[in-house]
């Protein structure tokens, strides 16, 4: 995919200056719609994600999370980037692609299609009011 | 500020008690080198009060010592909105503890009326990252005002 996008040359450019500009524009452009095919709405399920952490976050202050939520929140966290307290080993962007559709069909998308308000964290406003877990 | 500058110094305090002392001596040099408006934030780890912990597991010798810094420094917290705790171990069952803190010197206080500060998602952290907010809107909304002569006009009841 990158490397149809950098040789599709349309017409020819003489400056190789320009040309390359012209070809990291051109694959700059397909990658990101190449990504929303299969993610879509990147940035708003990170968002998301983030939102249902910070709940938890707030929750466990008063309360002990049960074995679900405790769970929704570590996988969350891994998709998110963060390896826990192993420490060095990789990073977590490749996780989020591959599992992200999966969470997002699954867990994110209904609680997107439920919330209307937006997330302003330095407000304390959660994007996530309410989140039904169904466990399988 | 237009015309008006403060110091910033930003920490990450040792995890092992014993450096923990040095580390509490180094910031009291620092303010004596810088002198003026100041505000100090970070990782301090350590706790101020028994209320930053979870459990009752406290080294209070050394909170002890973190008060009296502060009050030698004349430092104040700055309230973290909606936040007990900053850091979790991220066990089954966590320890928690507020570790992450924002402290400023009385003129810093007058400098920023409205500083705000909350803290965000731990997505990707043990800790959760706090937001500091120099300027911010902390206007509620429209105050409602009855008006004394509104039931003396017609139609009101």
């Amino acid at each position: 995919m990158v490397e149809d996008a950098w040789l599709a040359d349309e017409r020819v450019i003489v400056n190789p200056f320009q040309r390359v500009a012209s070809r990291l524009r051109r694959t700059a452009k397909r990658l990101r719609s190449w990504s929303d095919r299969f993610i879509g709405n990147n940035k708003l399920q990170i968002l998301v994600a983030t939102g249902v952490i910070f709940r938890f976050d707030v929750a466990m202050e008063s309360r002990s999370l049960s074995v679900e939520e405790r769970g929704l929140r570590a996988l969350l966290k891994k998709l998110l980037g963060w390896n826990g307290l192993s420490t060095g080993s990789g990073h977590g962007s490749f996780g989020i692609r591959r599992a992200m559709p999966t969470l997002a069909s699954s867990i994110l998308m209904p609680v997107i299609a439920r919330e209307k308000t937006l997330w302003r964290p330095w407000r304390g406003t959660a994007f996530v009011s309410l989140i039904t877990i169904r466990c399988p | 500020m237009e015309g008006h500058s403060w110091w910033h110094t930003g920490v990450y305090g040792p995890h092992r008690a014993v450096e923990k002392p040095d580390f509490l001596r180094e910031l009291e040099e620092v303010r004596d080198w810088h002198v003026g408006p100041w505000a100090v934030m970070g990782d301090f780890n350590l706790i101020v009060n028994p209320e930053d912990k979870n459990n009752s597991r406290l080294h209070r010798g050394l909170m002890n010592h973190f008060r009296r810094l502060l009050s030698v420094l004349e430092l104040k917290e700055l309230y973290l909105n909606g936040r007990r705790f900053t850091w979790s171990s991220e066990r089954s069952t966590p320890t928690l503890e507020r570790l992450d803190r924002v402290f400023s010197s009385v003129d810093w206080d007058s400098m920023f009326p409205n500083a705000y500060l909350a803290a965000s998602s731990s997505a990707t952290s043990d800790h959760a990252p706090l937001i500091l907010d120099l300027d911010a809107d902390l206007r509620v909304g429209r105050r409602f005002h009855f008006e004394t002569f509104w039931p003396k006009v017609e139609g009101f009841f």
